[in-house]
């Protein structure tokens, strides 16, 4: 089923938490916006739900990556933009601090069985994670291995 | 051609050595040619090379060769060559040549690009010396095509590709294997060489040098055919039976030397016997022949000595007996006489006479004193004092010598021993002109040899840039004889085919004259460029030629300087330490009244070692002064001092070659460790020299010369023999089966090496050195050590693949000098160990915040520090209190411990990443409140309209598409970075600290890479966000209302609703991130508290009252703490920081409640105040005036060193008061402030701002004036405060520290004012530097 979700919106509350906003109503948390919106159970959408469960989880710390060629051309831009010869310093991040990921293994969001399986950037390092989430549970986030 | 006969050869060699000596005493010029019978080579010290190339020519030389310039240097030709135009081949084919005619020379090729051709030729002996190697027969044959080239017959094949020959080669190599270990089965002669051959090929194939290979190989499969061929024209057995034949002859001969020849001499003939035994019947015939000879001749030899001396034999058995009879009595006589001593320290008159024997009173002297004792009580003081006054010392020396005299006997009478032995040549002059005049003509004799040395350096300079000069010259010469040689060509072609002009039309005249005009011009240029590049080179040839006269006139003047500078030296040390054992009586730390006061028996050792060496015996009082236990640095440093004296000479004599400053200064540090560790130490280090380690050298760097035009690059330097020492122990300790075990063999030896070796004492790491202690003692303790057993049994890399896979091999390869592909679970472990024997400080940059509370983990719970780096090794990741998963930081400072330096910066990394979500929602909020909507970004909503503000679905793609609103939130988000910025650089206005200290860490918003510090940018960057999001043109109207918007005051007010004044996105708090660290660390929501408000909110005190209240707050935060240790911050004008107070200090017990305040009264507030007010004695002040001068002068440059010489001319002429002395040293210092403050500056520039404009020069000399400036009067100030053992409290940790050192922050007196301060205490060095009163002029806080 290609239609049926409502819009949409991401926001935070007075005390900056994520919330989502389905329509008119606000939601804190998942099962809250799939009641909303049930479309979002529907495999089709499944860029939305897993936007929508990495927003609640998250907030803005993860941004979703729905293009992973894009995401790794972006990511070797920065990564050759740094002065390797920087003094690195506690706290100020580079993605030399980590390391060239392994690009292979990002892909789009995508069900596998019953769990919601997504690839989201680390806003403040800029490095991938890899978010598993099965039903009814909070996603876990781990990092994609460094592979150079 | 016939081979040359050997009187041939012999003739050639000889006219051969006369050029190769001409060459030694200067440069000649050269040409060196292959010819038909190897090589010809002339060469001329005035005539060119061109010259010397037609001279070979004509005696045989071929056209291929080269010449240049020819140097000779022992047994190295070193022929510069002009171009590279001939074989490789050239530099061994003259080699060989060489040799054939008796001259075993080296002979390099300098080509024109710098390239040495023949260096390696060592390597290749063996090849060689088989004589018509493969290569020689390739280059003596001009049609033969070069190894890895196509033939010149163009029927060659098509080359192979390189993976295709790698393949090849390296299958050609495995095939050699196993023929050469056969080879070397049977102990065929030359193996060796092949197997190095092999080696070698195996070398160059790793470097992809397929034809070197190639030619190796084939060098190597001759020489195996070679030795396979040689063996069987050997018949062993015959061989073996002529030895025994010739054996047989000799053996009568030999049990004649074993019955009648001396013990060593008939030894040796059994030795022989049994040696020729063993190998006769064995496969090293060859070997047993070479010890045959040995038999021959040395049975001739002794047989002959024993019928020419037996004559004489009785006569020299009777001196030997009469020598032994005398020594016997000698020694009889010594044990009497100790005996004597003894029965008489037994008795109290047998005491005193002891101490007046050791005065030189006679026995009859002796018991004339003692007897006067029934009716002169004071009769034995009388004799001593007597001894005092004929010393003529002045009267304040002579005074304190009574004193001592009176008071500890033991030290009197070292203290005259040693004064004896140093006037033993005639009394030493010790008054200020005389001191001073020694030092200055030790100067001088010092700048003789500086400027010699000086001036060497320089030539070396001029003869490498020279060198370099000449290889461009030379191609740019090689060029114009290419131009040339075509010029001329055309020219002589041209003329050569012209017609006879008179069948030449008058166009065609016209054409040809025009044309051999040009020509002719041509050619005529040609010539002048080739001239120009010829005289460039000579000019070139000349300048190194001039480097290398200024280099050995340079070496000369050294050479010279160097025995009237060691006699100077001499003479000054010996003046210095009479007058340092005078001063440590008269005003030091061995006068009355000195604190510590020192056990009699201890002030007795330290005055003998003045005998030894003066200014360690001076070191020591002071690292005694600070030690536990000052005795065992006593007792100890006479030993210590006569390893100095001896060079630190093994068992055997064999000494160090060091100068004698780094000899001093490697005593100084072993007194240190030893003042560290106890007695142990000492019997260790004594029986470590023994043994002759200390003259293996250091692996780890330790005595590689240091850095000193960049800080930088010395930090790093010594960072990493720090890595290299901790990994060694970390792997020594890991055993085969994993386990840890620190009293292995390899792990003592690594201990030894870090305790004991020349290098760890120069390169000295006493915290490093702690720690290893430390974790050792981890292991070892009843409780601890299976838990750390476990903890590195459990260590193990993570399996390939998994997330921090890659990481960890990189941490753990970083941390033990490997490579990530080549690292085991054994070196996870070990760098486990590595870890935590690293002292956990502050880095070379800020990092405060995340290394304060990292370190008091460490500190105070090692078990922990050591899982948490046992999890990275294992995991590569780094997972926070609150189950956020991190990938290991890669990056720490180079040189840096990795696997230390990533927990703490992954603490970091976890910490500003908590940090900057708190930030970026206040940014948020500040843009987007809803409340505010109308005025910020929310108002973008009326201008872009509900569909463009709001996100829509994709049913294609089943996506949400982000509207204007949610992609303001997206760039907030990845747009705007947010930076924690330890503090600005030097030169950076206002002016950081710069040091790494962290005192002005700030957050900052970065956009496209630029901070938003002001409000022009911060705006600037919001509005080109909102217009992004927008997705407007910048012509649309739209655009227009959103600038309007976003510039708008209503704008800026709802932005900063969101901060509390003065706060701003442009301008965010001061100071770190302790709580958020806390965090990460520990979990929950930890608080900043303050301890002391800053000092401005509160009703106006003195700077000394201002610390006493600041003290007492500490103090009351301290009763609320649990463990050692516990966060502290200040927030102070360029003094934030976050740190550890030490609640349980020993130090503090003093002060402590009840009555806090009055004993701090009484405790540090009034001995400050008597001290400040009192006047030093004249000794005190000249002492104090001089060490501090002395001090600077100890790493003085070249430069600075006469004026410290000068200061020390105006030495005070009266008693001062403390703050009278630090004026008075800062005033002598006026001149020398400058020169170091620019010697810093330019370092400063060269490490961090190479391309500085003039204005950030000056500043930065500024700042480093005022810093020197600063650093003499606090450091004057903290000279005076050790050397009065001022009262102190040790209030905290400041976390600065290196593997040397670590910095605590105390409260003591400051002796200029009496009113308490905060200090800077070094903690093994003892140096104490104030803090300044911003420090505690902040505000003070915790994390609760």
């Amino acid at each position: 089923m290609a239609d049926g979700l409502p819009p949409i919106s991401m926001q935070y509350d007075q005390a900056g938490a994520p919330i989502v906003i389905v329509e008119q109503a606000k939601a804190s948390d998942l099962s809250e916006v799939i009641k909303l919106a049930p479309a979002l159970s529907d495999p089709h959408w499944v860029r939305a739900y897993a936007r929508v469960a990495n927003h609640l989880a998250q907030g803005d710390r993860f941004s979703l990556i729905v293009d992973p060629a894009a995401f790794e051309a972006e990511y070797r831009a920065a990564f050759e933009a740094e002065d390797p010869d920087a003094v690195p310093q506690p706290g100020v991040m580079r993605l030399r601090n980590f390391g060239m990921p392994d690009f292979a293994a990002i892909k789009p969001p995508e069900m596998q069985g019953g769990t919601l399986v997504f690839f989201a950037r680390n806003s403040f390092m800029g490095i991938p994670y890899r978010a598993e989430m099965r039903q009814g549970e909070t996603p876990e986030y781990m990092p994609v291995a460094m592979v150079e | 051609m016939a081979k040359k006969s050997a009187s041939e050869l012999k003739a050639e060699g000889a006219d051969l050595s006369a050029l190769i000596a001409t060459a030694r005493k200067r440069p000649l010029n050269f040409a060196l040619l292959i010819g038909k019978e190897g090589v010809v080579l002339e060469a001329h010290p005035t005539k060119g090379a061109d010259v010397m190339r037609r001279l070979a020519k004509a005696n045989g030389g071929g056209t291929r060769g080269t010449q240049g310039l020819m140097n000779v240097s022992g047994k190295v030709i070193e022929l510069t060559a002009e171009e590279d135009d001939f074989p490789t081949t050239l530099a061994k084919m003259a080699k060989r040549h060489f040799k054939e005619r008796g001259l075993a020379f080296k002979v390099v090729i300098i080509l024109p690009s710098g390239e040495r051709l023949g260096e390696e030729d060592d390597e290749e002996e063996g090849e060689e010396e088989g004589g018509d190697s493969t290569e020689a027969k390739i280059e003596d044959s001009p049609s033969a095509p070069t190894p890895g080239t196509s033939g010149p017959l163009g029927d060659e094949k098509p080359a192979p590709t390189e993976d295709a020959r790698q393949a090849e080669l390296t299958a050609q190599i495995k095939k050699l294997v196993p023929e050469i270990k056969k080879l070397a089965d049977q102990k065929a002669p030359g193996v060796e060489r092949l197997g190095k051959g092999l080696q070698a090929a195996g070398a160059e194939l790793a470097k992809q040098a397929y034809d070197r290979v190639a030619q190796l190989l084939a060098a190597i499969e001759k020489g195996i055919a070679d030795a396979k061929a040689a063996a069987p024209n050997v018949d062993k057995e015959a061989l073996r039976a002529q030895l025994k034949s010739e054996y047989a002859e000799l053996t009568d001969g030999l049990d004649d030397l074993k019955h009648r020849a001396a013990k060593g001499v008939a030894g040796k003939a059994d030795q022989l016997s049994k040696m020729f035994d063993g190998l006769v019947d064995g496969d090293d015939l060859k070997k047993a022949g070479a010890v045959l000879s040995l038999v021959r001749t040395f049975v001739n030899s002794e047989l002959a000595k024993i019928s020419e001396t037996t004559g004489g034999l009785m006569d020299r058995l009777s001196a030997a007996v009469s020598d032994v009879k005398e020594g016997l009595e000698d020694l009889v006589e010594q044990g009497l006489e100790a005996a004597d001593d003894f029965k008489d320290s037994l008795t109290e008159d047998g005491r005193k006479r002891l101490e007046l024997q050791a005065l030189g009173y006679s026995d009859e002297e002796q018991d004339r004193i003692v007897a006067a004792l029934a009716t002169n009580p004071k009769a034995v003081l009388e004799a001593k004092e007597k001894r005092v006054d004929e010393a003529k010392l002045d009267p304040v020396q002579t005074a304190a010598l009574k004193k001592m005299a009176a008071s500890d006997p033991k030290a009197f009478a070292a203290a005259m021993a040693t004064l004896k032995t140093m006037d033993a040549g005639g009394a030493l002059d010790t008054s200020p002109a005389a001191m001073q005049a020694s030092l200055e003509a030790y100067e001088a004799a010092r700048k003789k040899m500086a400027d010699a040395l000086a001036a060497k350096k320089a030539a070396e300079g001029k003869i490498a840039a020279a060198t370099i000069d000449i290889g461009v010259k030379g191609i740019a010469l090689g060029v114009q004889r290419g131009l040339a040689a075509v010029a001329a060509k055309a020219l002589a072609d041209f003329q050569a085919g012209l017609p006879d002009p008179a069948s030449m039309s008058e166009a065609e005249r016209n054409a040809a004259v025009a044309e051999s005009t040009r020509l002719i011009n041509a050619n005529e240029d040609a010539k002048k460029a080739l001239a120009a590049a010829e005289k460039a080179q000579a000019d070139a040839i000349a300048a190194r030629d001039a480097g290398i006269a200024e280099k050995a006139k340079a070496e000369g003047d050294a050479a010279a300087a160097k025995g009237p500078m060691e006699a100077a030296e001499a003479a000054n040390d010996a003046l210095d330490s009479k007058q340092a054992l005078l001063e440590a009586v008269t005003a030091g730390r061995l006068s009355p009244g000195a604190k510590p006061a020192f056990k009699d028996e201890d002030k007795a050792a330290f005055l003998a070692a003045f005998a030894k060496d003066g200014k360690l015996a001076t070191a020591s009082m002071d690292i005694a002064a600070r030690a536990k236990d000052p005795s065992v640095v006593a007792q100890n440093v006479g030993m210590v001092a006569g390893k100095l004296t001896d060079g630190f000479a093994d068992a055997d004599g064999n000494k160090l070659d060091l100068p004698k400053e780094q000899l001093r200064a490697m005593s100084q540090n072993a007194l240190q460790m030893g003042a560290l560790q106890g007695e142990d130490y000492f019997q260790g280090f004594d029986a470590y020299l023994k043994t002759g380690a200390q003259l293996k050298p250091d692996p780890y760097g330790g005595l590689d010369a240091p850095i000193t035009d960049s800080n930088k690059a010395e930090d790093q330097r010594q960072n990493k023999i720090a890595l290299a020492r901790s990994g060694a122990m970390g792997a020594a300790a890991i055993q085969p089966d994993g386990s840890v075990d620190f009293n292995s063999d390899a792990a003592k030896g690594a201990m030894d090496h870090m305790l004991f070796h020349p290098g760890s004492l120069t390169n000295f790491t006493p915290q490093m050195t702690q720690k290893m202690a430390e974790t050792k003692a981890l292991f070892a303790d009843g409780t601890t050590g299976p838990k750390a057993e476990a903890l590195i049994a459990g260590t193990k890399l993570p399996a390939t693949g998994s997330p921090g896979a890659l990481n960890s091999k990189k941490i753990v390869a970083g941390t033990m000098g490997k490579k990530p592909g080549e690292v085991t679970d054994h070196d996870a472990k070990g760098a486990v160990l590595s870890a935590m024997m690293t002292p956990l400080s502050q880095g070379p940059v800020g990092s405060c915040f995340s290394t304060a509370p990292v370190r008091a983990v460490r500190e105070t719970d090692p078990m922990r520090a050591m899982g948490e780096y046992s999890k990275i090794a294992s995991t590569g990741l780094f997972t926070a209190k609150n189950g956020a998963t991190y990938p290991a930081n890669l990056t720490p400072p180079l040189g840096e411990n990795p696997l230390m330096r990533s927990w703490e910066y992954s603490v970091a990394t976890a910490a500003a990443e908590e940090q900057t979500s708190v930030e970026r929602g206040n940014l948020r909020f500040g843009l987007t409140d809803p409340v505010n909507a109308a005025w910020n970004l929310g108002a973008m909503q009326g201008i872009v309209g509900n569909a463009a503000w709001q996100n829509s679905n994709d049913p294609v793609t089943g996506d949400i598409v982000p509207g204007v609103q949610e992609k303001i939130n997206t760039a907030i988000a990845t747009q705007l970075k947010f930076e924690y910025n330890a503090g600005p650089g030097i030169g950076a206005p206002p002016g950081g600290s710069g040091d790494g200290s962290s005192t002005m860490g700030k957050y900052k918003i970065m956009y496209n890479g630029n901070a938003l510090d002001s409000e022009v940018k911060f705006m600037a960057a919001i509005q080109a966000i909102a217009l992004g999001a927008a997705g407007v043109a910048p012509s649309d109207a739209k655009a227009a209302q959103i600038v309007t918007l976003v510039n708008g005051a209503g704008f800026k007010s709802a932005v900063l609703a969101a901060y509390t004044a003065p706060q701003a996105p442009w301008d965010l708090p001061d100071g770190g991130m302790e709580r958020q660290t806390a965090k990460v660390l520990e979990g929950g929501t930890p608080q900043n508290q303050d301890v002391m408000r800053d000092r401005a909110s509160l009703p106006a005190v003195s700077d000394g009252q201002r610390v006493q209240d600041v003290l007492s707050s500490v103090l009351t935060l301290h009763k609320g703490m649990t463990g050692d240790m516990g966060p502290l911050g200040t927030l102070g004008a360029n003094a934030a920081h976050a740190f550890n107070t030490l609640p349980n200090h020993p130090s503090l017990d003093k002060i402590k409640d009840p009555n806090s305040a009055a004993k701090i009264q009484s405790e540090l507030v009034a001995p400050g105040q008597a001290i400040a007010a009192k006047t030093l004695s004249l000794e005190e002040t000249v002492m104090l005036y001089e060490k501090q001068i002395n001090r600077y002068l100890a790493k003085a440059s070249d430069d600075e060193r006469p004026l410290l010489v000068a200061a020390l001319k105006k030495r005070p002429t009266a008693g001062m008061k403390p703050a009278a002395l630090e004026a008075k040293v800062s005033a002598e210092l006026a001149a020398y402030v400058p020169v170091v403050a620019q010697h810093k500056t330019d370092i400063y520039i060269k490490d961090n701002l190479p391309a500085a404009t003039n204005t950030q020069k000056a500043n930065v000399l500024a700042f480093f004036t005022k810093q020197v400036r600063d650093n003499i009067k606090g450091e004057m100030a903290g000279t005076m405060a050790s050397s009065f053992a001022m009262p102190e409290v040790v209030v905290a940790d400041s976390n600065w520290g290196t593997s040397k050192d670590q910095t605590y922050f105390v409260v003591a007196p400051d002796p200029r004012t009496g009113d308490l301060i905060m200090w800077k205490k070094d903690v093994i060095s003892g140096d104490m530097t104030p803090l300044g009163q911003n420090w505690t002029d902040g505000a003070w806080d915790t994390v609760k």
